[in-house]
């Protein structure tokens, strides 16, 4: 009986392996992120080489979010197994998973791939969408031949997104090559975003020139969300910040509505300005009626080492924006000062949506007076507060008591079933009740 | 005597320029190309700029703004007459003469392969003179290293040809950092200066500032920036009229501990006293006369006769594993021979021998410190760079005294309890610092950074009891009382950056294999390419910007 029950095993394990395989796979094409996810991580888990013939059989029919994953799936597997099989994906019909194979084939030596990416970013009637997902694929190959294939599609008919993402990408890997292209979009691209990312393109590549046109779009609020934060990254990478754009920052930032914008004004100008005035007009901006805004400017001058003195920073923390009173309480504990403790521990107890902050940065003033709530925040509903808790307190022990050693996160698991967290909870809290008074 | 001492020190404050008043910092490399280059005054100028090409250089494209600063100007380029050397590469130094366009091209060529290799930029400089010198108008030399100052050759005979010849000398270089021991501390063992060079990398003409203190984890001269250049570089541009600008394209970053983590942050604290003040560093400037003039002046300076006194004490009780590097003779200092002192080995196994030795020593420590406040608070006159060196030996002295009394209560309190037969398993999450089967070797420490002050200490669990408390809040008091007069300055940094000691056992599990050979660890050829010391402009590893 016992015989048959381990044949039985025997034959019936590889059965349901490979019914597991194709689930996954098939899971794997999901338009769903979370499912799709969900089946990566776990086909990644399985490195069953049995799943390279499913996967190219099954890659042609997903949606381009998944193509990568299928490459990145398939080139776990030693050369031998994933060569042929990648081969095959970057003849497929689809051009993105053509250029997904293709660029990873081509990260490993095969220049042979160069022709085929080419001629898909070349291939007309392609989607938005995919052109975008293309040039994420491909920026940081390195070589000229795709970069100029790439750059023919900066012409006034791509879409704002795909531009962005194409001079981002050049940006990122300091690709000079497309000045024409950006100069035609900074002067004939009649949208604002496009021709502000281009005159960027353009001033880290060294035209100075280009900063006057960069100036006039941002001081008449052409640079949204989405372009700013690409000007901004872009300048920094290339450690540029042109006078007029600073100028153009700072009298554009009173009238911009958009306060993801403010505060994305903010940090450029405290990254790059070097007026002497930067620190007033940073300090002026603390006083603006947006509580996230505040928080940048606040959070730009600690960057500055020019933090608002002791009194301000008080006054901030008796905020009725809890956000903002613990930004206050932080900046007061980088400068040695633990009056924000109390509110801090106050807004952990109190507010549900900034708890986890909050419980993060008791951590940071490592403080007996925070041992206790912290123990109390080990059994939270939500993981983040509960992860967030037991990191605060480990590091919390560790400074109060420098002659003790203790367990990994003190034993406890913010994962694990509530009775063992209980019982880890209770271990830890009469240590503390123990060890409170103790003299090392 | 005193008088004497005074009039020394003012007759050679007269020659003894200070470096700060020829150095510039917190300018970005155009700002600094446009400075030297093309100056607001524009007489007929041979300039010749000698390039170091190392890695640190090419970081901050010093090609693509060497280009820009050109391009920028080459309209105010008809009075000067540009030429330019490298170090380092078989390129031919083009002399002053062509147009000043052409020579971006060169020196595009010249940064393309940069080399983190010891150079020797006094020697460069000697070759330059003779191209500028027979030029008409006024004659420069621009000297660029971020890495190589530290290694002088024929010091004074440089400073000779640049004044014969009327060659000025500009110097863009990295910060030093304070009364730096690289050279001797063993640092750079394995680094191989040139032929016939002197390796020295302090801001000043000698290690003033005492070394090698017990129970510290970083060495105190190599960890605070000095907000100047090294001695050498500034004593060339001092004495020839020229200027310092200090420049590194890495930005340093704050880090309360040089070598290890802090116990009170992530890193992310605000140290207001790490922001330089102008009239601070002004008011602690090394000296840039010569060597000997400098000699002088401290051999008859109280307060560092003081510390001469009270280093010598220190290394002989066994506070310090360095002896001072000069000795006062024939009314001047004389460097010595050997510096290294017999400091006690924490080894064995004995808790109450090294208890003992670790109480005798505080004793010692606190005799030593003593005696120099009580000369401090005597002393009048002197210069304001060696009150701070005495005042620091003082907080030294003190913290010493504090780590070895700790080293005492824990060698009482808990270290036998870690190796008792009866020891209990420690109550969870607690658990055992040492393996049941540990074989203890001697006693280790690390050190807790003091960048928050001594403060925070009061809320540790601390071996020693109330007697110990007492004594932080003395040094506590010592601590703040030196902060008064040497916040803002590369002093107030030094301390920072040393530590309160925790000490834990040294030795080797029974099971432990044998480790194996290593064969890369019994090479011990030297080379000449010398390790990344880290860091940025006003701050080495450590990072702290110069307000300057």
């Amino acid at each position: 009986m016992r015989a048959a029950v381990v044949l039985l095993f025997a034959f019936a394990l590889p059965v349901s392996a490979q019914s597991e395989l194709e689930l996954l796979v098939a899971q794997l094409g999901s338009n769903d992120y979370s499912a799709r996810n969900a089946a990566y991580q776990r086909l990644l888990k399985l490195r069953n080489p049995q799943m390279i013939p499913l996967l190219v059989k099954a890659a042609p029919g997903y949606p381009e979010m998944a193509h990568e994953y299928t490459v990145i799936l398939i080139a776990q597997f030693p050369p031998k197994r994933s060569g042929s099989a990648l081969r095959k994906l970057a003849k497929s019909d689809s051009p993105h998973l053509r250029v997904s194979a293709a660029v990873r084939l081509l990260r490993s030596g095969d220049r042979n791939m160069i022709p085929i990416i080419v001629e898909a970013l070349r291939r007309d009637g392609l989607e938005d969408a995919t052109i975008g997902n293309m040039a994420m694929r491909v920026r940081s190959v390195g070589h000229p031949e795709i970069y100029a294939a790439l750059r023919g599609r900066l012409t006034t008919d791509c879409s704002e997104m795909n531009i962005y993402s194409i001079l981002d990408g050049f940006s990122l890997v300091n690709y000079r090559g497309a000045i024409t292209e950006a100069q035609r979009i900074v002067d004939a691209d009649k949208r604002s975003g496009p021709r502000a990312v281009a005159a960027t393109y353009l001033i880290a590549s060294g035209r100075a020139q280009y900063a006057k046109d960069l100036a006039a779009i941002i001081a008449s609020g052409g640079a949204d969300v989405t372009a700013f934060a690409r000007i901004s990254s872009q300048l920094a990478r290339a450690r540029v910040y042109p006078d007029v754009v600073i100028e153009a920052v700072i009298e554009r930032a009173p009238e911009e509505t958009n306060h993801y914008v403010i505060a994305a004004m903010i940090r450029f100008i405290a990254e790059g300005s070097k007026r002497a005035d930067t620190k007033a007009w940073l300090e002026k901006m603390l006083e603006h009626e947006e509580g996230k805004v505040a928080v940048a400017a606040m959070e730009a001058l600690a960057k500055l080492k020019a933090a608002p003195d002791r009194d301000a920073l008080l006054k901030l923390l008796a905020h009725e924006d809890d956000e903002l009173a613990l930004v206050a309480a932080r900046l007061l504990r980088r400068m040695d000062d633990a009056s924000g403790l109390a509110r801090t521990i106050r807004i952990a107890q109190a507010s549900k949506a900034n708890r986890s902050v909050a419980v993060q940065t008791l951590g940071e003033f490592r403080h007996a007076d925070a041992v206790e709530p912290l123990i109390e925040f080990l059994n939270d509903p939500s993981v983040s507060v509960r992860i967030n808790a037991s990191l605060a307190l480990s590091d919390t022990l560790a400074t109060l008591f420098p002659y003790r050693r203790f367990e990994h996160r003190l034993a406890y698991d913010s994962n694990a079933p509530e009775a063992d967290r209980k019982a880890a909870i209770d271990a830890i809290r009469a240590w503390w009740n123990d060890h409170k008074q103790s003299s090392w | 005597m005193r008088i004497w001492a005074a009039l020394l020190i003012l007759v050679s404050s007269a020659y003894a320029q200070g470096a700060a008043s020829i150095t510039t910092r917190g300018r970005n490399i155009e700002s600094i190309l446009e400075l030297s280059l093309f100056p607001a005054s524009d007489p007929p100028r041979a300039v010749m700029l000698v390039i170091d090409a190392t890695p640190s250089l090419a970081l901050g494209d010093f090609a693509g703004r060497f280009a820009a600063v050109i391009k920028r100007n080459r309209d105010k380029a008809k009075n000067l007459q540009l030429g330019v050397a490298f170090l380092g590469t078989e390129n031919k130094p083009l002399p002053p003469g062509a147009s000043v366009l052409e020579l971006v091209p060169a020196v595009q060529a010249g940064m393309r392969k940069p080399k983190q290799q010891v150079h020797d930029v006094y020697a460069a400089v000697r070759k330059a003179i003779p191209l500028v010198s027979r030029q008409p108008g006024r004659r420069e030399i621009v000297l660029v290293t971020l890495e190589n100052g530290d290694v002088e050759t024929k010091l004074e005979s440089t400073v000779a040809a640049l004044t014969k010849a009327k060659v000025r000398l500009t110097v863009v270089a990295r910060e030093a950092f304070l009364s730096d021991s690289y050279w001797l501390s063993g640092s750079a063992a394995w680094v191989k200066p040139p032929k016939g060079a002197t390796t020295a990398g302090p801001d000043g003409a000698f290690i003033d500032v005492p070394w090698g203190w017990l129970f510290q984890y970083s060495r105190i001269n190599e960890v605070a920036p000095s907000g100047h250049a090294m001695y050498g570089l500034s004593r060339l541009a001092a004495a020839s009229g020229g200027q310092v600008h200090i420049y590194y394209p890495k930005r340093g970053k704050h880090s309360c501990s040089r070598l290890a983590g802090c116990l009170f942050c992530k890193n992310d604290h605000t140290a207001p006293y790490e922001m330089f003040r102008a009239a601070r560093l002004k008011a602690m400037e090394p000296l840039l006369g010569t060597r000997k003039e400098i000699y002088k002046v401290a051999a008859h300076d109280p307060y560092y006769v003081a510390v001469l006194e009270a280093w010598s004490a220190a290394a002989k009780a066994g506070l310090t594993r360095v002896r001072p590097m000069m000795r006062p003779a024939g009314g001047s200092l004389v460097p010595e021979k050997r510096i290294a002192a017999s400091a006690p080995a924490w080894t064995g196994s004995s808790w109450k021998r090294w208890a003992r030795s670790a109480t005798k020593l505080a004793g010692a420590a606190d005799r030593i410190a003593h005696k120099l406040r009580g000369t401090i608070e005597k002393a009048k006159g002197g210069n304001d760079r060696y009150r701070s060196i005495a005042e620091l030996t003082y907080l030294m002295l003190r913290l010493t005294r504090v780590n070895l009394l700790y080293c005492a209560a824990y060698c009482n309190e808990i270290g036998p309890t870690h190796f008792a037969k009866k020891r209990a398993e420690p109550q969870s999450p607690e658990r055992a610092v040492v393996p049941p089967d540990y074989r203890i070797t001697g006693l280790g420490y690390s050190t807790m950074s003091l960048c928050h002050g001594v403060q925070p200490f009061y809320r540790l669990h601390l071996p020693g009891g109330d007697k110990l408390k007492q004594e932080l809040v003395r040094l506590d008091t010592d601590y703040k009382k030196f902060m008064q007069r040497n916040a803002y300055s590369p002093f107030a940094i030094a301390i920072a950056r040393m530590g309160i000691a925790r000490f834990h056992p040294v030795g080797i599990g029974k099971r432990t294999k044998p480790l194996p050979r290593d064969i890369s660890g019994t090479d011990t050829s030297t080379t000449t390419t010398r390790p990344d010391r880290g860091g940025g402009t006003s701050g080495g590893s450590t990072g702290p910007t110069s307000g300057g």
